[in-house]
């Protein structure tokens, strides 16, 4: 090909890829104009906040909590997250490069801890304070982590045992050896703090609800499926009620979905009496292996099944009845209140914890204003 | 030289060609049986259903890539191209409120764009196809995510207007049957993508240009238009697939995808397309498709843990690859004709001449002559038996012999070298 026909191939492919670019540069500006705020007259604080991802919903309303924090306070701040809650090498990288940047402070929510330990050790020589938001950063190094503002995972989980338990005491107290029944609890994975917070979460109260007001004693009881969820102290040698801890091959929307069917397959043999999912992830998993929810009243009567989080298809599926509700956190103020912190931490200030707090809405309370404004789209 | 027209017998025909094509099938029906043995009421209906509907997500770019490797090419950006076609669409319904069929043309365009872009720097500029799409796959997994604002995008559910399209993959019948409609479309694309292999000049080309690119471009074939086609037909299957996938996952993420492409690969792969270019059918991946479908929804039913689920699907996929290796080597092995094959071959003739003979005596009611025919044949198998042991035991001694004195005459070459 001659030189001039070469260039123009060059040309056309520049074109192409300046046309891909073209909305990059439409949104762009537009994201960074909310974030700039007031200038300092002193050095502008930058802080920027390393989330677990982009995927779920959730994390576009942690970023506008904080974002508008960030504009209150004057602070420069940037949101940045891998693209999937499994990409940790990805996170390590932006956490990385986030701190090449000579930060005032930083916002983390950790996918793995230990993957990003000596970046944290690196904070505390160079002293930028980190706060820890969502899941936070857990067992971080003395000193590295100053405050974390997050909800308390596993006492949002207990509730939603307690929501479940009064819809199925019943067949509880029914269960024996011989006719057992099961509990589900379909987490996404066994590695995220706050996923297996919840699902130990949901566990632990799921079993004292069921000693206490279930009439059955802890050697009734067995927890079993995904090994991390089965702590030592969880009893696993009884045979009247079960509780199944499922966890599918990838967080992946397809994987959730095939692990869904294949406990929708055995609600009947194994007379299972709920489901918990304890994020967007499996509640995406279960909606599409249940016609977007609408088999679950008409295919599986009886069955109790409630989410986490939101998201439009979660909450439709919710006011529906399909769900017999959903946990929500309030990931606004959890951003909002993780880049206060941080600012507070710059200015030398005091911090402590903030525990944000969760909320069980149904069809009944979800168009309330304080629910409302919590449940995103 | 001595006539070597060589007939191999009806086995060994079979053993090369049949058991070629024969091979993925088997392995599909074989696992489908395993899993209905093992898993929890796999056999059913509805688990039916779930196989199919997890099959349109690879299923229709695993079509499409079909055609890009067998032209020698790779394409790794189906599957990103495919979520972030999806999401703009979606985006388009939900935020920019476009009407259900123009939001899911868009979604075809899109995929088709990107397809081109791929087309063009591979056919045009020569740039390695692996480089290329590896980079159309960060590209279109960060457009995606810019144009849809980082938000997911939830499609309409039935009921809703603009559900009707999910109809098309799934019909629920008013009293709660599910067909699933989509399996009609993945086969209409599949028939497609058939018959542009096999009966167009698009096809011709395509394995053309996988089994000898220069060879093909001297013979006068236009490489940069056909080669291009294949990517632009890997971008249209692309957006089939998104829309499937909204149609079946009803939200989608950004930035998803990555991994798609390594299955629909894998699927192919495991039909019989060669990833050294020159080979492959569109049946053979779509037996590719359902063996990792069924895998997909198998493993889950027999209660395995999620670790257990990812091994054996890697292992399966090695396995498959494997046997396709062993298959491409075993036809294209070139067969030198020993003495024990040729002797073997005129002997084989022979007796089945005698059973035709003892064919006619019988149906003739020669009773004496088919008895005399019999015996023959008996001796004859009897001696065909004997003198290839024997030929073989000959032949074994003979490289015995060869290896040893191979050996000897080494140990005297570094005797020379040391003495120098």
């Amino acid at each position: 090909m001659n030189a001039v026909r070469r260039t123009g191939m060059l040309l056309v492919a520049a074109l192409f890829l300046v046309a891909f670019a073209i909305p990059a540069f439409a949104n762009g500006a537009k994201e960074s104009g909310t974030s700039q705020g007031a200038a300092a007259t002193s050095k502008t604080i930058f802080i920027p906040m390393i989330s677990k991802g982009f995927e779920f919903q959730y994390w576009q309303t942690v970023m506008h909590g904080a974002q508008a924090a960030a504009k209150k306070l004057g602070v420069k701040m940037t949101f940045e997250g891998p693209p999937s809650e499994a990409d940790i090498q990805q996170q390590v990288q932006m956490l990385q490069n986030a701190m090449a940047k000579n930060p005032s402070a930083i916002c983390l929510a950790a996918l793995d801890t230990n993957s990003v330990m000596d970046l944290l050790n690196q904070a505390v020589s160079r002293h930028i304070p980190v706060i820890g938001f969502d899941s936070g950063v857990p067992n971080a190094p003395k000193g590295a982590i100053y405050a974390t503002a997050a909800t308390n995972s596993y006492a949002a989980a207990g509730l939603a045992a307690d929501h479940m338990f009064p819809a199925i005491k019943d067949k509880i107290m029914a269960a024996t050896a011989s006719n057992p029944v099961t509990i589900i609890d379909f987490n996404q994975d066994a590695t995220s703090q706050s996923v297996t917070d919840r699902g130990k979460g949901f566990r632990d109260e799921m079993i004292k609800l069921i000693e206490t007001q279930g009439n059955h004693p802890a050697s009734d009881i067995k927890v079993t499926g995904n090994p991390a969820y089965i702590a030592a102290d969880s009893p696993t040698s009884g045979k009247a009620v079960i509780i199944d801890v499922v966890v599918p091959a990838s967080p992946r929307t397809t994987d959730a979905t095939n692990s869904a069917q294949a406990v929708l397959n055995r609600v009947q043999a194994d007379h299972i009496l709920g489901i918990f999912c304890s994020n967007e992830g499996t509640v995406n998993g279960i909606l599409a292996a249940s016609n977007d929810g609408s088999s679950l009243p008409t295919q599986y009567p009886g069955l109790v099944v409630i989410g986490f989080d939101a998201g439009a298809a979660q909450k439709a599926a919710v006011s529906k009845q399909y769900f017999l509700g959903s946990i929500t956190q309030d990931p606004y103020m959890i951003g909002y209140d993780s880049m206060e912190l941080a600012y507070k931490a710059v200015k030398g200030e005091p911090v402590a914890n903030i525990d944000t707090g969760a909320k069980f809405y149904n069809y009944q309370n979800m168009n309330q204003p304080d629910i409302a404004q919590l449940l995103y789209n | 030289m001595a006539d070597v027209s060589v007939q191999k017998s009806p086995l060994q025909r079979f053993r090369e060609r049949g058991l070629k094509s024969a091979l993925a099938p088997a392995a599909l029906i074989i696992l489908y049986l395993f899993f209905g043995f093992f898993g929890l009421d796999y056999f059913s209906y509805p688990t039916l259903v779930n196989i199919i509907g997890a099959s349109y997500y690879i299923g229709f770019i695993a079509i499409g890539v079909t055609f890009v490797i067998i032209t020698a090419g790779i394409d790794l950006s189906i599957g990103t191209v495919m979520m972030a076609a999806a999401i703009i669409g979606g985006t388009a319904l939900k935020t920019w409120h476009w009407p259900m069929i123009p939001s899911m043309l868009l979604i075809i365009v899109v995929a088709m764009a990107f397809g081109l872009f791929n087309g063009l720097m591979v056919s045009r500029l020569k740039m390695p196809p692996f480089i290329v799409t590896l980079g159309t796959m960060l590209i279109s997994m960060g457009v995606g995510a810019i144009v849809s604002n980082v938000r997911s995008a939830t499609f309409p559910i039935r009921g809703e207007p603009g559900g009707w399209f999910k109809n098309i993959f799934l019909y629920i019948t008013p009293n709660g049957t599910e067909i699933p409609t989509g399996a009609i479309l993945l086969l209409a694309v599949a028939v497609i993508g058939h018959i542009l292999l096999s009966s167009t000049k698009l096809g011709r080309y395509t394995y053309a240009i996988g089994s000898n690119k220069e060879a093909a471009r001297l013979s006068g074939v236009d490489v940069k238009k056909w080669e291009m086609m294949v990517y632009v037909i890997a971008g249209t299957t692309s957006g089939i697939g998104g829309i499937a996938y909204a149609a079946i996952y009803t939200t989608v993420l950004p930035a998803q995808g990555q991994g798609f492409e390594l299955m629909a690969i894998a699927a192919a792969v495991i039909g019989g397309t060669s990833l050294y270019g020159g080979f492959g059918t569109i049946w053979g991946t779509i037996i590719g498709v359902f063996i990792m479908s069924v895998l997909a929804t198998g493993l889950p039913a027999m209660n395995l843990q999620s670790q257990w689920q990812t091994f054996f699907t890697g292992v399966i996929v090695i396995g498959a690859v494997l046997l396709d290796m062993y298959r491409t080597k075993k036809t294209s092995e070139v067969r030198i004709e020993r003495a024990v094959d040729v002797y073997r071959a005129s002997m084989m003739e022979k007796i089945s001449s005698l059973k035709r003979e003892l064919a006619a005596f019988t149906s003739a009611g020669e009773a004496e002559k088919a008895a005399e025919a019999r015996s023959r044949i008996t001796a004859a198998t009897r001696e065909l038996k004997d003198t290839v042991a024997k030929m073989k035991a000959e032949e074994r001694a003979e490289a015995v012999r060869i290896r040893a004195e191979e050996k000897a005459a080494d140990q005297e070459f570094t005797e020379m070298l040391k003495q120098k």
